[in-house]
């Protein structure tokens, strides 16, 4: 396989864990996980030889993720654009061991590694069968609707109170 | 009758995975993608593969039996469909599940297949004597 400008570093995926299958066409091609800590990450296989198979590993924000499925976004456009701005690109053998892990700069990578321009979402996700129970979900609300969002949680019995300290971390975070 | 790949599909069951309902293909002219070129074997299904395209070891919960059959469709212009929009994503595809595609017909005996997806696409899991490669023709590359 081709040799990808980058550095090796050890870097531990075990811990992540599956929420679909994105396109899968007889077993994985890209696939949506989890990682301990709650980060959404991509799987993006892009080769392979006699030995192992190639895939790329990028995190991603759960709203560019649904432009993507929504096709309102492409493929290249979350590869070229990872959150952390650089991506992994991990082999993987026939008895599923990771090895040969890279840090890489989307612009390192070959042409072949990267989708087509218009590489929007045409395919059916399969959901992991634990998948309800690690998803999370994003909302946003517009400022000037926070208070008729309130009296919404307020009618559904939600504690808004629970609701103000999570925000309030996440600022201060 | 056993299927092809019966001991690795007794492994998936007893992990908790299960078979999906299969029905007799009734001799459907179907397709599916191949390697064109000398030193390919083809109409392998993934799992039996080397190396695994796989992310995950099949351990409990992880299992997924359709990596056991082999991917058909049920007309040219379907699989031609599918394989231009795999393409756009993956531009080395064809390393993975070809660059051809063969067509040919599935018999009662061959073994069972899963209902037809709205793209086509439908999963076949092979009795013991069944070869594709003895009754399925490269009729065009696709690349």
């Amino acid at each position: 396989m081709r040799r990808i400008e980058g550095y090796n570093i050890d870097y531990d995926f075990s811990s992540f864990r599956k929420i679909a299958d994105l396109i899968y066409f007889e077993g994985p091609l890209l696939s949506h996980y989890v990682s301990s800590k709650g980060d959404d990450y991509l799987f993006y296989w892009v080769d392979r030889d006699n030995s192992d198979n190639r895939w790329l590993v990028l995190r991603v924000n759960l709203a560019n993720l649904q432009k993507y499925i929504g096709k309102e976004a492409t493929l290249r456009e979350l590869i070229e654009n990872p959150n952390d701005g650089y991506l992994y690109s991990v082999d993987v053998s026939n008895d599923v061991t990771y090895h040969n892990v890279r840090l890489v700069q989307p612009s390192a990578l070959p042409d072949e590694y990267l989708p087509e321009e218009d590489s929007y979402y045409a395919f059916t996700p399969i959901p992991a069968d634990d998948a309800e129970e690690l998803m999370t979900y994003e909302l946003t609300i517009p400022y000037k609707e926070r208070t008729r969002f309130e009296e919404i949680l307020h009618k559904i019995g939600f504690p808004v109170s629970a609701l103000k300290k999570v925000v309030n971390s996440a600022a201060a975070f | 009758m056993m299927f092809k790949y019966q001991k690795q599909i007794d492994e998936l069951l007893a992990l908790g995975c299960h078979l999906p309902e299969l029905i007799a293909p009734n001799n459907l002219r179907a397709c599916r993608f191949a390697f064109s070129g000398e030193g390919h074997v083809n109409h392998v299904p993934q799992y039996m593969s080397n190396p695994k395209r796989m992310l995950q070891d099949m351990g409990k919960g992880k299992a997924n039996m359709s990596l056991l059959a082999l991917s058909c469709f049920t007309t040219v212009e379907k699989a031609e469909k599918f394989y231009v929009n795999l393409r756009k994503a993956f531009k080395n595809v064809q390393h993975s599940i070809g660059d051809s595609l063969s067509e040919g017909c599935l018999r009662d005996e061959d073994g069972r297949m899963t209902s037809v997806a709205p793209n086509g696409h439908f999963d076949f899991y092979e009795y013991e004597a069944c070869d594709l490669n003895k009754t399925f023709q490269i009729t065009q590359k696709l690349m």
